[in-house]
């Protein structure tokens, strides 16, 4: 029985996951170490990796900053709306990441409702590849920090006060030194998240090669281009960093149950 | 001196303390004693300024402090379960009052040393507080309450946390405390022998009213109410009938003008000068 268990689960991650991932690697190295390094030097693979970088150091500051605020709001206040920001935060995830990026070309686009007011270009350039990742990570900081927040209560924080210490004092020195971890495991969700984004940004993209294309566009494009080794090449960009998220998520749990 | 004038708060619907009036002299170690949902808590938390009063005045030292912030208000709190910051260590929790003052490193310094002392945790400065014991986890918040010389010292259930050998010791220890630094102190607690150990005044509360004040031999010679005699303990309830003048239990007789079913409470006192 044990057995049995043991290796139907075995069997269908290798069929799910670790052979695709092993096809991966196997395709982008199919041709030797030079076409590998020359597909993820091309120009249009280090715009992509540009555009993917910028796109994230915006969007997970702006969600690690939002993230703190609400979670903090919802787990140390009750005021009038506070379900219904708890419920907000969490529609980024039920919504499918398409109509996110419909709804900034609706809003944005050279028809689109805002259009009369905003005059900057938005949709089809970096500022929408931006809000559209900002959009879809939303979640990933508050939801990580509510928790955390409610598990310690506010005792800590209220002897801090009762110490002399302004609100912010207490924010700074109490706060955020014991949120540490679900703040460091929150933002590595965010950033594999925003890295990886695929639905919203493409269709908020444009796919103008070499300004507005993402590293999973990039990807996309070369596949449809047929150039699979190098498609494959770039993917694994993307392979490594979901790898390295899993490990960072590890080294923080080891980290705290070592210290707890 | 803390003086609170008709002071009232509720939660919601339910009211936590109606109309409360009391003094408490400059240096004296009072007991909040009540039951659970007497209001005593949220009366010690009214004095710091950790909940708002919906009505009512207080006053610390003759400054009214009711629309102060709790940082202002020059008082110490010791919480309940300690609230002891767990990412710093023992040293920095009792400096983090004086840190916050932007205090010199120098005077923190020697502050956090004389703390240490005072509170015997000379050599455990460098612990973490999860390394710590619960009674010297105790002592560890009541040394970061003193650090920044706050006028008044507030305690949530001092030892409710802890174990009874502990407490006793601590109890003792928390009377010396308070003999040596002077400082107007006032702890909740739901234990009458805690409360007639170590206070030099008693507060008796229930249900958001105060019952009765006075010192130890004061409430236990002669308790003010039903409730009180009760609450104390060692006290015996004889049920009878009261009529005609009399009160009249099965072994007792007492003069009454009242009629109707009757209660007494009866001390057995042990004298030993006869």
């Amino acid at each position: 029985m044990r057995r049995a268990l043991i290796v139907t689960a075995l069997g269908f991650l290798s069929i799910v996951l670790v052979v695709p991932l092993a096809v991966v690697f196997v395709t982008a190295f199919r041709d030797g170490g030079v076409p590998y390094l020359r597909a993820i030097a091309t120009p249009e693979a280090r715009a992509a990796l540009r555009l993917t970088l910028v796109a994230a150091s915006i969007a997970v500051p702006l969600n690690l900053g939002f993230g703190i605020a609400a979670a903090w709001a919802i787990a140390r206040f009750r005021f009038p709306g506070r379900r219904v920001l708890i419920t907000l935060i969490d529609l980024p995830f039920a919504i499918s990441p398409v109509v996110v990026g419909m709804m900034f070309v609706l809003l944005f686009g050279a028809r689109g409702y805002l259009s009369g007011i905003v005059h900057a270009k938005i949709v089809f350039a970096v500022p929408g590849i931006v809000l559209a990742t900002a959009f879809v990570t939303i979640p990933f900081v508050a939801r990580e920090l509510i928790p955390a927040l409610e598990a310690r209560g506010p005792e800590q924080e209220l002897a801090a006060l009762t110490l002399g210490a302004s609100p912010w004092q207490t924010f700074w020195r109490v706060t955020l030194p014991t949120l540490e971890r679900p703040l460091a495991y929150g933002a590595i969700l965010c950033t594999a998240r925003a890295i990886g984004e695929f639905g919203a940004v493409s269709v908020v993209s444009g796919h103008i090669r070499g300004e507005t294309t993402t590293v999973p566009l990039h990807v996309e494009i070369l596949y449809n281009d047929f150039q699979y080794q190098a498609a494959f090449a770039v993917a694994t960009l993307l392979v490594v960093i979901a790898l390295a998220t899993v490990v960072g998520q590890r080294a923080i749990q080891f980290r705290q149950r070592r210290r707890t | 001196m803390i003086s609170i004038e008709h002071v009232t708060k509720a939660f919601g619907e339910l009211s936590a303390i109606s109309d409360v009036s009391l003094e408490i002299p400059e240096g004296a170690l009072v007991a909040l004693l009540g039951p659970s949902g007497s209001g005593k808590t949220t009366l010690l938390r009214v004095i710091a300024g950790l909940e708002r009063a919906q009505a009512g005045r207080v006053k610390l030292a003759g400054v009214d402090v009711t629309d102060a912030p709790v940082q202002r208000r020059g008082i110490g709190f010791v919480f309940q379960d300690y609230a002891l910051f767990e990412h710093m260590s023992v040293a920095d929790n009792i400096a983090f009052g004086l840190s916050v003052r932007r205090e010199s490193p120098h005077r923190i310094a020697a502050r956090v040393r004389e703390l240490l002392a005072l509170v015997q945790l000379a050599d455990l400065g460098g612990r973490a507080p999860r390394e710590l014991s619960g009674g010297q986890r105790q002592r560890v918040a009541l040394a970061r309450a003193l650090a920044p010389a706050p006028r008044v010292l507030l305690l949530d259930e001092p030892f409710g946390a802890l174990d009874a050998r502990v407490r006793a010791e601590l109890r003792g220890w928390l009377r010396k405390l308070h003999d040596d630094l002077h400082i107007t102190s006032v702890f909740v607690t739901h234990d009458q022998d805690e409360a007639l150990e170590v206070a030099d005044r008693l507060v008796v509360l229930d249900r958001g009213r105060i019952e009765q004040v006075g010192t130890p031999a004061e409430v236990l010679a002669h308790p003010a109410s039903a409730f009180v005699a009760e609450f104390l303990g060692g006290t015996h309830l004889l049920r009878g009938d009261a009529r005609d003048g009399v009160a009249r239990f099965p072994a007792l007789a007492l003069p009454t003008s009242g009629s109707g079913p009757a209660r007494a409470f009866v001390r057995v006192v042990l004298d030993h000068s006869t």
